[in-house]
């Protein structure tokens, strides 16, 4: 028992040092002059303009993945046909790429000495940001729909087509609501995966301030080269809120699933 | 059945041209020549034959290759470990303080990696200022991000083996240390591989902590290199590093995958 209880203190003394106290101290700096001007730096034309990028970006990756989730969930664990194993595996492959690779690969790509010449005006622009930001996000979805609709079976399904019901009609009346939770855990993460992206942003995006500034680069931006340390702090402070609201939301489909 | 054709299609044509820009690259880091748009022939000149430009001849891309993999290899040493002392330690725990180390443990993975870069750089420059910036703060915060991952996939293993055989050991008379030596260590081989791998490829594709912890040239890894070298005017030598790089992440977590019977994991948020 005391072995236990040593190697749990260790572990979480670590953890409390190296992930409490630097967030704690981002919180403190951001603070420390008062909520006025914790206010007034997150409502910079510039900050604001990146809060809504960042929210765009989220509003046309969240759709795009659902759909492509729930039709890639449905192939594999519906579907019978040649090559289903191949795709099983390379729909997982986005978590495999580091985010920096998969903005140099995009740039190669779209970009105006890639392979297609920049042909259209992709990179350094919000079609860009959005392509990287689906590809890094690409398997959540799948990933929690997946082993839900294997779980629930084809029974119902089958009922509901032998009482005459049409393809979408049973999607919409049976399928649909029994991989809710999932789907929406799904998008919980792509959320979160998009409002943090940095690595592969940071490549494709022009981050020209109040233009291609995603909340992530503004506070970089901010950081580095603006030496505002105090402003990025701030704008550390919402991402690091909305992560939060993430991070309960997660709890919460936890306790759904397993009531 | 409609449907059964329907939906590979449509799955297919979206993961291919998702993927098709990462597989272009790949295809140039095997150009004969300095092009990285057009074919030229195939060669492994850009990974190795050429005398100054390639992955093994240019010192600059070389010593980020070493970095990177000195890096992963310090990380799974001592994150494994330490995630599965915290595994241990939390399993079955549900009393006070349960929820709170649930929480803390769970904050790495949803915490924005770039918030997380910053509030190591802030630490490491004012209050730990004696560690400063460089190589070993760029370990401990590979280690930090990463440990929550060993903690999922270990506690995913304990709870398939169960309290019996521990319970067993302890009967018959072996003392705790034993216990855990003899019998739930071995028991965790799959698991503890499947960490080791799974660190591995985390900290090898990290890019923003090491980025704001690194101290100079010689603390340069690779996707920091790959980073630098996109904007200024690359050879294939940065294709054949990407490529490279991919072999290895793909690999450690196939084989994590294989070992932990599990998924392979997502990177931080």
């Amino acid at each position: 028992m005391s072995t236990r209880i040593a190697l749990r203190t260790a572990a979480l003394g670590y953890l409390g040092v190296l992930v409490l106290v630097p967030l704690a101290m981002i919180l403190y700096r951001t603070f420390e002059d008062g909520l006025v001007a914790f206010f007034q730096s997150v409502t910079t034309p510039a900050a604001i303009s990146a809060i809504s990028l960042s929210l765009t970006i989220v509003a046309i990756v969240v759709p795009l993945n659902v759909v492509f989730g729930l039709v890639t969930a449905l192939a594999l664990a519906r579907g019978n046909f040649p090559g289903k194993g191949i795709l099983q595996a390379v729909v997982d492959l986005p978590f495999a790429v580091s985010p920096v690779i998969v903005g140099v690969a995009l740039i190669l790509f779209w970009g105006n000495d890639g392979w297609l010449g920049g042909a259209l005006p992709v990179i350094f622009s919000l079609p860009g940001m959005v392509l990287a930001t689906v590809f890094v996000t690409l398997p959540f979805v799948v990933r929690e729909v997946e082993p839900v609709l294997r779980e629930i079976g084809t029974e119902q399904e089958e009922a509901a087509s032998t009482l005459g019901a049409s393809r979408w009609q049973t999607f919409w009346r049976i399928t649909l609501p029994a991989i809710k939770v999932g789907v929406f855990y799904g998008v919980v993460l792509t959320v979160a995966r998009s409002l943090g992206e940095f690595g592969a942003l940071t490549v494709v995006a022009g981050g020209v301030a109040g233009e291609s500034q995603t909340l992530t680069l503004l506070v970089h931006a901010r950081y580095i080269d603006d030496h505002n340390t105090f402003g990025a702090y701030a704008a550390s402070t919402v991402l690091m809120g909305l992560a939060l609201v993430t991070l309960v939301l997660m709890a919460l489909l936890e306790r759904r699933r397993e009531a | 059945m409609k449907r059964s054709r329907l939906l590979p299609a449509v799955t297919w044509i979206y993961v291919v041209w998702s993927l098709l820009p990462v597989l272009i690259a790949i295809r140039f880091a095997f150009n004969e020549g300095r092009s990285r748009t057009t074919g030229q022939g195939f060669s492994l000149r850009w990974f190795w034959t050429d005398p100054t430009l390639s992955v093994r001849n240019d010192p600059t891309l070389a010593s980020a290759l070493e970095h990177s993999l000195v890096l992963a290899g310090l990380s799974m040493v001592i994150a494994v470990p330490l995630g599965t002392a915290l595994a241990l330690g939390l399993q079955r725990w549900r009393g006070r303080g349960s929820g709170v180390s649930n929480v803390l443990m769970l904050l790495p993975l949803v915490t924005p990696e770039l918030v997380f870069a910053v509030g190591l750089f802030l630490l490491f420059t004012s209050a730990f200022g004696f560690i400063g910036l460089g190589t070993t703060a760029q370990v401990i915060g590979h280690v930090t991000f990463s440990l929550s991952w060993v903690v999922l996939i270990v506690r995913g293993r304990l709870v398939m083996i169960g309290r019996d055989v521990e319970e067993a050991a302890a009967d018959l008379g072996a003392p705790p240390w034993h216990v855990l030596r003899r019998v739930l260590l071995p028991l965790l081989g799959p698991a503890l591989a499947a960490s080791l791998l799974t660190v591995f490829a985390l900290s090898i594709d990290d890019f923003v902590v090491a980025q704001y912890m690194a101290s100079g040239a010689d603390t340069t890894t690779v996707p920091m290199r790959i980073y630098a070298s996109a904007r200024a005017a690359p050879t294939p030598a940065l294709n054949a590093l990407v490529t490279i790089m991919l072999v290895l992440s793909l690999a450690a977590l196939a084989l994590a995958w294989v070992l932990g019977r599990g998924r392979p994991v997502e990177p931080r948020a």
